[in-house]
C-alpha cells in the first residue's frame, strides 16, 4: 500500500523533473514561460492582466474579442500574479502545474474507487509522461477542468449534492463543456427523487433535488449576464467561435471533410492549417475510448469523454487533439490498458514517453499548429 | 416540511427562473448592431472566418456601448 504521502512527493518530484527537462529545452526558445505560452495561452494571460473589454491584439491582425475565453482561469491567473509578484506568463505557468498536481492526486483516490485493481504509482507516472498531455503544464485551463471534474464526480459518489453542483458551477465558468456535467447531476438527483414520490414529503424531496440543478450552471449564466451588459449578446462566448473557424455543421460532416482532405503532411507544419485528418483521427481515437468505457458500464466517463469530443468536433477538428488527450477519461483508459496489456510497463512508460514527450515538446516551442 | 425546505425549493426556483430569463436575453432579445446580428448570429454578412477580426472590436476608447454599435459602420468594402 502506497501512503498519500509518497504519491503526492512522487506526483510534485514528476511535475517539476518534467518542467526541469522543459526548461532546459526552453532556452533555445525564450526560456521556459514564453516557450510554454503558445496560442490560447497568450489570450489568458492578456485577459487576467487586462480584462474582457481590453483591446486585446492577435498578431498583426489589429484588435479582436476575447469572449470565447471563460472567465474562472484568468480570473485565477490575475490572483497567482498578485500572490507571486510574477508575470502572467510564470504565474499561469505556476498555478497550471499545481492544479496538475491537484488534478493527478485527485484522480488517485478517483481510479482508487473505480479500479482498485491499478497500480496508482504507474496512473501518476502515467499522467505525468504522457507526451500529449503537456498542456496540463502550460497557462491553459486543461488542468483546472480535469481537476473540476474528478472533484464533482467523488462529490456525486459520497452524494454531496450542493457541493458536486458547486463545483459544477465553476466548471460551467471554466469551459464551455462544462455543461456536461449538469446531465449528469440531473441523473443523480431526478432518480431518487423518482424513487421517493409517493412519500409523503415528496416537496421537500423536491426542494434537495432542485437546488443542485438550479446552482450547477450558474457559472455560465453569470458569464452570459455579464456578457449580456457588456456586449449585448449573451451568447457572444458562442457567437465568436465563428472567429476560430468554428460553424455548426455536425460530427460526421466535419469528420468527411477532415479525411477527405488527406492533409497529412501539414502534421509538422508550423505555419499555416494544422492537419485536419490528424485531429479528426484524435476525435476517432477518443469516440473508441468512449465506446469502450461504455461497454465496460462506464457509462458516466463514456458520456462525458464522447460529448466532449462530439461537441467541438460538430464545429470545426483543430484542438481536438488536446480535448482528447488531456481528457481524464480517456488518460484513465489508456492508463488501465497500458496496465493490463504490458507486462513490461514500466519499461514502456519511461522508455517510450519519455522520448515521445521531449520530440513533442519541441514541437509545441516550435509552435506547431498540430498541436494546438 | 420544515421551513428549511421551504427555503430551498424557493431558492431553487429563482435561480432557475433568473438562468431561464438570461438564456432567454441570449435568444431572444440581444441588444447588438445589425453588423453583429448579420455576422456572428444570422452568419449572412461574412463566412469566411480569421477576416472579420480587424472590424470587430472597435477599441477601448469606445467601449462598451459600442462594443457591437460600430460594426456595421466599420464593415470593409
Amino acid at each position: 500500500m502506497v501512503t498519500w504521502r509518497k504519491l503526492a512527493a512522487l506526483t510534485i518530484t514528476l511535475v517539476v523533473a518534467r518542467l526541469a527537462v522543459y526548461a532546459v529545452i526552453a532556452q533555445w526558445f525564450g526560456g521556459l514561460a514564453d516557450a510554454m505560452c503558445q496560442y490560447d495561452c497568450g489570450w489568458y494571460v492578456r485577459l487576467a492582466t487586462e480584462g474582457y473589454m481590453s483591446d486585446s491584439t492577435w498578431d498583426t491582425l489589429g484588435p479582436v474579442p476575447n469572449w470565447a475565453f471563460f472567465p474562472l482561469f484568468p480570473l485565477l491567473i490575475r490572483a497567482a500574479e498578485a500572490v507571486t509578484r510574477l508575470r502572467g506568463e510564470w504565474a499561469g505557468l505556476i498555478l497550471a502545474n499545481v492544479l496538475f498536481v491537484g488534478f493527478v492526486l485527485a484522480s488517485v483516490e478517483y481510479l482508487r474507487r473505480t479500479r482498485p485493481g491499478l497500480d496508482p504509482r504507474l496512473w501518476v507516472a502515467f499522467a505525468v509522461l504522457f507526451p500529449f498531455g503537456f498542456t496540463f503544464s502550460a497557462a491553459y485551463s486543461e488542468s483546472l477542468f480535469a481537476l473540476l471534474t474528478i472533484l464533482v464526480l467523488l462529490a456525486l459518489q459520497d452524494r454531496r449534492m450542493l457541493l458536486a453542483a458547486g463545483l459544477t458551477a465553476l466548471l460551467c465558468a471554466t469551459r464551455p463543456t462544462g455543461v456536461l456535467m449538469i446531465p449528469i447531476i440531473l441523473a443523480h438527483v431526478a432518480v431518487p427523487l423518482w424513487r421517493a414520490r409517493l412519500e409523503a414529503d415528496i416537496w421537500a424531496r423536491v426542494g434537495e433535488a432542485l437546488l443542485p440543478l438550479a446552482v450547477a450552471p450558474l457559472g455560465l449564466s453569470l458569464y452570459m449576464l455579464y456578457q449580456y451588459f457588456m456586449i449585448g449578446d449573451a451568447l457572444a462566448f458562442s457567437h465568436v467561435q465563428l472567429l476560430w473557424g468554428r460553424e455548426w455543421t455536425g460530427p460526421l460532416n466535419q469528420l468527411w471533410n477532415a479525411f477527405s482532405a488527406w492533409d497529412w503532411q501539414r502534421v509538422l507544419a508550423v505555419n499555416g492549417d494544422a492537419s485536419s485528418s490528424y485531429a479528426a483521427s484524435w476525435s476517432v481515437l477518443g469516440l473508441a475510448v468512449a465506446a469502450g468505457l461504455a461497454w465496460r458500464g462506464r457509462t458516466i466517463e463514456a458520456f462525458l469523454l464522447a460529448a466532449s469530443v462530439l461537441l467541438p468536433l460538430a464545429t470545426a477538428t483543430h484542438s481536438l487533439p488536446r480535448f482528447v488527450a488531456t481528457n481524464p477519461f480517456f488518460l484513465f483508459a489508456c492508463a488501465s490498458l497500458l496496465a493490463r496489456i504490458a507486462s513490461r510497463r514500466w519499461v514502456l512508460v519511461w522508455g517510450g514517453l519519455v522520448p515521445l514527450q521531449v520530440v513533442v515538446i519541441l514541437g509545441w516551442f516550435f509552435a506547431a499548429n498540430t498541436l494546438y | 416540511m420544515t421551513l428549511r425546505h421551504h427555503w430551498k425549493l424557493a431558492l431553487a426556483m429563482l435561480l432557475i427562473l433568473a438562468q431561464a430569463g438570461i438564456l432567454g436575453l441570449g435568444l431572444f432579445a440581444p441588444r447588438v448592431s445589425a453588423g453583429y446580428r448579420a455576422l456572428f448570429i444570422d452568419k449572412t454578412m461574412m463566412t469566411e472566418p480569421y477576416q472579420a477580426h480587424t472590424f470587430i472590436w472597435p477599441g477601448p476608447d469606445r467601449v462598451p456601448e459600442t462594443a457591437v454599435g460600430v460594426i456595421a459602420s466599420e464593415r470593409p468594402g
